[in-house]
C-alpha cells in the first residue's frame, strides 16, 4: 500500500506534538490523517476508520495510551500500532509491546525513525 | 554549563545588572577568549600584568602573547599552552563584562577565585556532573538547607534539558519558597510513585511566545494553541525523561500524570513550593516544584 493511501491515527493530548508528527508523515507524502487527544477518542476513530496504522502516545487524560492498545487490539488483533512516548523506560517499552504494539518511539521526535517505521510498511511517493 | 551559573553568581553580588549580564550573554557567540584573559585564569598572570599590555599594545603595533614574553610574563611553552588550552565558558561572559567596562580585570580575576571557593568547583576546566550537581546544591540552599537527592537530579536533567531544548543562554535566578502564587500561561505536571515531585512552569505571553519559536524551531508571531501546547510539551517531555533516567539508574518507576494547562489561576495548594525563576534574554520561565 502506498503511504498516500494509508489512513493514519495520530493519538496524543499535545496539539503541537500532533503536529510535528503530520509535518514529518506529510514531508514523505502522507496526508489521510485521523487525530485523537486522549486515548478513548483513539479508540472511538479506530473504531469508526480502521487506519493502516497508530500511533499512540501513553500519557494521555481519560484513557491513557495502554488502555487504548489493549481495547484496538481486541477491535483487531492485527492492529499497527507504534507508540511515541517520552517515557521510554524499559518496563513501559515491555507493556506495550506486551499489549500489542509493534514499534516504540522515544519523544523528542526523530524524523529519521518515523521514516524508517513508514518505509518497513508503506510504499513511498 | 557554568556559564548559567556563574551568571546567577553575578547578579547575586550584585557587581552586574540583568541588562549588563543579558548585554554579555547575547554577545558570546560573536566574541573570542583573548590570551591576557585565558593567562589570568591559569594562574601565569596577574591583572596587572594584563592591564600593562594592553596599555602598551595601544602605542605599540604587537600581539599581546609577543609582549608578555618580551616581559618576562609567559614563557612560550606558556603562551602555546594558553593557546590550546579549553577553557569553562563562564570566562568568555567574565571578559566582556571587562570589555564592556562593567568590571575591571582585578574584579574578575577576585570574583572567579571566590566562585570557585564557594561552590568547591574541583576540576576547573571540566564539566563534569559532580560540579553541576554541587552547584545546584548551593544555589537550592538558598532555600532549602536538606535538599532530596532525586532534586538533584531532577534541576540537573532540567538544566541540561533547557540547554538541549531552548539554548544555553539563561542564568538561574535564585529560587525561594513561595506559599501563594497567581499564574499567568502555565502548565502543570505530577509525577508520583515512590517520590513525588509537582512541577509548574508558567510564563507571560511574549514569553510563550519566544519560548515556542525556539522550542518548535519555528517563527510564532502571537499567543495561540501552539504556543500553549509548547510549554506543556516541554514539561512532558523533561518529566518523562526524568522518569526514564530514574527507571535506568535506580530501578524505580515513578508514574507521570498527563500535564494540564491553566490561565490567570490561583495556585492554593503551593505551600513550600519552591520558584526557581529562569532567566533568558527573551523573558523568565517560572518554575514551580513541591517535593
Amino acid at each position: 500500500m502506498k503511504l498516500e493511501d494509508a489512513k493514519i491515527l495520530i493519538g496524543d493530548d499535545s496539539i503541537l506534538a500532533r503536529k510535528q508528527l503530520k509535518d514529518i508523515i506529510s514531508a514523505l507524502g502522507g496526508n489521510n490523517f485521523l487525530e485523537a487527544s486522549n486515548g478513548q477518542e483513539a479508540i472511538n476513530l479506530y473504531k469508526e476508520n480502521t487506519p493502516e496504522i497508530v500511533f499512540l502516545d501513553i500519557v494521555m487524560p481519560v484513557k491513557d495510551g495502554n488502555s487504548a492498545i489493549s481495547e484496538i487490539m481486541q477491535l483487531n488483533p492485527d492492529a499497527d500500532i507504534v507508540v511515541v512516548s517520552s517515557v521510554g523506560t524499559q518496563m513501559q517499552l515491555k507493556q506495550a509491546i506486551q499489549l500489542g504494539a509493534k514499534d516504540f518511539v522515544q519523544k523528542p521526535l526523530n524524523s529519521k525513525q518515523i521514516e524508517s517505521i513508514l518505509k518497513s510498511r508503506f510504499e513511498g511517493r | 554549563m557554568f556559564s548559567q551559573f556563574f551568571g546567577n553568581f553575578l547578579l547575586s553580588k550584585g557587581v552586574v545588572t540583568t541588562e549588563q549580564l543579558l548585554r554579555a550573554i547575547k554577545e558570546q557567540h560573536s566574541r573570542h577568549l583573548k590570551v591576557g584573559t585565558l593567562a589570568i585564569h591559569n594562574g601565569y598572570m596577574t591583572a596587572n600584568e594584563v592591564d600593562n599590555i594592553v596599555i602598551r599594545q595601544t602605542h605599540e603595533d604587537k600581539r599581546f602573547g609577543e609582549i608578555a614574553i618580551e616581559e618576562g610574563y609567559l614563557t612560550e611553552d606558556q603562551l602555546t599552552t594558553l593557546l590550546q588550552a579549553q577553557t569553562p565558558d563562564y570566562l568568555l561572559i567574565g571578559q566582556i563584562l571587562v570589555d564592556d567596562g562593567v568590571l575591571t580585570n582585578s574584579q574578575l580575576e577576585e570574583l572567579i577565585t571566590t566562585y570557585h571557593t564557594e561552590n568547591k568547583l574541583s576540576e576547573l576546566n571540566g564539566e563534569h556532573k559532580e560540579n553541576l550537581d554541587a552547584l545546584i546544591r548551593n544555589l537550592m540552599l538558598l532555600s532549602i538547607t536538606d535538599m532530596p537527592e532525586h532534586l538533584t537530579k531532577y534541576l540537573n536533567l532540567l538544566f541540561n534539558n533547557l540547554v538541549r531544548f531552548v539554548g544555553e543562554d539563561f542564568t538561574p535566578l535564585n529560587p525561594r519558597f513561595c506559599s501563594e502564587y497567581v499564574t499567568d500561561h502555565c502548565s502543570g505536571q505530577v509525577i508520583d510513585g515512590d517520590f513525588q515531585i509537582v512541577s509548574y512552569v508558567d510564563v507571560d505571553r511574549e514569553t510563550a511566545i519566544s519560548f515556542a519559536s525556539r522550542y518548535v524551531g519555528e517563527e510564532f508571531s502571537e499567543f495561540d494553541e501552539y504556543v500553549q501546547a509548547s510549554i506543556e510539551d516541554f514539561l512532558n517531555l523533561h518529566n518523562g525523561l526524568f522518569n526514564v533516567n530514574v527507571s535506568n539508574e535506580n530501578s524505580i518507576e515513578l508514574h507521570l500524570n498527563p500535564p494540564l494547562s491553566m490561565e490567570n489561576t490561583m495556585l492554593s495548594s503551593v505551600d513550600d513550593s519552591i520558584l526557581l525563576p529562569i532567566l533568558y534574554p527573551f523573558g523568565v520561565l517560572n518554575f514551580l516544584f513541591k517535593v
